[in-house]
């Protein structure tokens, strides 16, 4: 089917997309400017509204068709053509032609598993073919036998790879990771995967200072960030200042792959772990002594680490759940002044 | 002028400002200097309703994708691309009105 898509400012793209096919990954595939950000039918950026043509929906439930105003509003994320399409997309369409790596469907295996917190697993996937991702890029995740797909944010680093790696958290009703955690060994299953996709992405040629603050998983993109960071030598002209938000010390993961970052940062980095529920006991200090420890809600204590010390070359990426997300946003442009161009973040709920 | 009332001066705080239901939809009222500025409550980008925006007294943000605007005149500023859709206001002793399309 030819889907056309209108965008604001007189801009216009098409592309060609199967009465099977999510219509958000046909136009990632073929290098439209479609609008997403979760990709998986949650936080409703993919919005759109039909102009002409017959759409059907793979996924009726999709929590973000809630937020549809008309029957002529859909998700591109959730969709499929089931005529030729014409498409209202409300803001102007850029010509993505010059990404290095187009999204596409790939197939793997997970082939190295760890439980690391309390509810928290880290798992990697054998691609069959090496892809190149940026940093805090995400995929969507389908396994055989559960509906729908999850986006998960790759944790590694590499120009090119064939090996992506994932940090999941067990969630109350989630379908996906109640599949993965009741698993006694999840060694050789198999997964379709979209993309790479995600634009709250780092550059580590890029002459910015890093403010990261993320909750749980969502440290999962930031280890990314990071490990770019160092493997490009940006700790050489620039320092990078994160924040990471679990509940308790029990809940804290990647302790040790942070400390690996801070000593190879010559003194760049600095990790301050908030936790909102409990206190580190002195035991748990003195046993991390290159971490700094923090209680609170990790955008407060973000924001009072870093009051007076945002600059022009302050850049943040900000990655966990909404209320942190939406907290961090009011402090980092209200009260810091950060223009929202350098505020990075993808949405998922 | 045919107008509808909307609310008083005193319920939008100073350098703030609220959305209020109207018959075709939302209208955002805000303060800026003591001056009074009204919008639709919608955000022009994805419909997002505006309520939940952040505003600093002279630039409004969507929280949704961060699209901003100049709230004295509604243009849009750093990733916004399109303006704020103007809604005419008067004020009649303390109360902020809609003026009624002609």
């Amino acid at each position: 089917m030819k889907v056309e898509l209108i965008g604001a400012g007189e801009t216009a793209q098409v592309y060609e997309s199967k009465s099977s096919s999510r219509l958000l990954y046909s136009g990632l595939k073929e290098g439209a400017d479609v609008p997403y950000e979760c990709a998986t039918g949650t936080c409703g950026t993919c919005k759109v509204k039909r102009i002409s043509g017959e759409f059907s929906w793979l996924w009726p439930e999709a929590p973000a068709r809630a937020l549809l105003k008309s029957a002529d509003d859909f998700l591109l994320c959730q969709c499929a053509a089931s005529t030729d399409l014409k498409i209202e997309v409300r803001s102007k369409l850029k010509d993505l032609k010059e990404i290095a790596q187009r999204p596409q469907w790939l197939t793997g295996e997970i082939n190295n598993s760890a439980t690391v917190a309390p509810g928290v697993m880290t798992f990697s996937v054998k691609l069959s073919q090496p892809i190149s991702f940026l940093p805090g890029q995400f995929m969507v995740l389908e396994f055989a036998g559960v509906q729908g797909g999850r986006a998960w944010s790759m944790t590694n680093e590499a120009k090119l790879t064939d090996t992506l790696d994932f940090v999941i958290k067990k969630k109350p009703q989630g379908l996906l990771s109640d599949y993965l955690f009741a698993k006694e060994n999840l060694i050789g299953l198999k997964a379709n995967l979209f993309g790479p996709i995600g634009k709250a992405v780092y550059d580590g040629a890029l002459d910015r200072d890093l403010v990261c603050i993320a909750g749980g998983t969502g440290m999962a993109g930031m280890m990314s960030i990071l490990s770019a960071f160092i493997a490009a030598g940006a700790y050489q002209r620039n320092r990078a200042d994160v924040f990471f938000g679990v509940r308790t010390p029990a809940d804290l993961f990647f302790e040790q792959e942070l400390k690996q970052f801070i000593e190879q940062s010559k003194g760049a980095l600095r990790v301050i772990v908030a936790f909102s529920d409990a206190a580190a006991s002195p035991e748990f200090i003195a046993a991390n002594p290159l971490l700094k420890f923090d209680q609170g809600f990790v955008h407060e204590v973000a924001m009072r680490e870093m009051e007076g010390q945002f600059t022009p070359k302050t850049r943040a990426y900000l990655a966990g759940p909404p209320p942190l997300v939406d907290g961090a946003l009011r402090m980092l442009l209200l009260k810091a002044r950060l223009p929202a161009t350098e505020i990075l973040y993808d949405k998922f709920g | 002028m045919a107008s509808t009332f909307i609310c008083k001066k005193s319920d939008i705080p100073q350098d703030g400002f609220k959305v209020f239901d109207v018959a075709d939809g939302k209208i955002l009222i805000a303060n800026s200097d003591n001056a009074y500025y009204g919008y639709n409550g919608y955000c022009p980008h994805q419909e997002v309703c505006l309520a939940e925006g952040l505003y600093d007294g002279k630039v409004l943000t969507c929280h949704e994708h961060l699209w901003q605007w100049d709230i004295a005149s509604g243009e849009p500023q750093g990733l916004a691309e399109a303006p704020l859709v103007i809604r005419p206001i008067e004020q009649i002793n303390d109360e902020i009105r809609l003026i009624d399309a002609a």
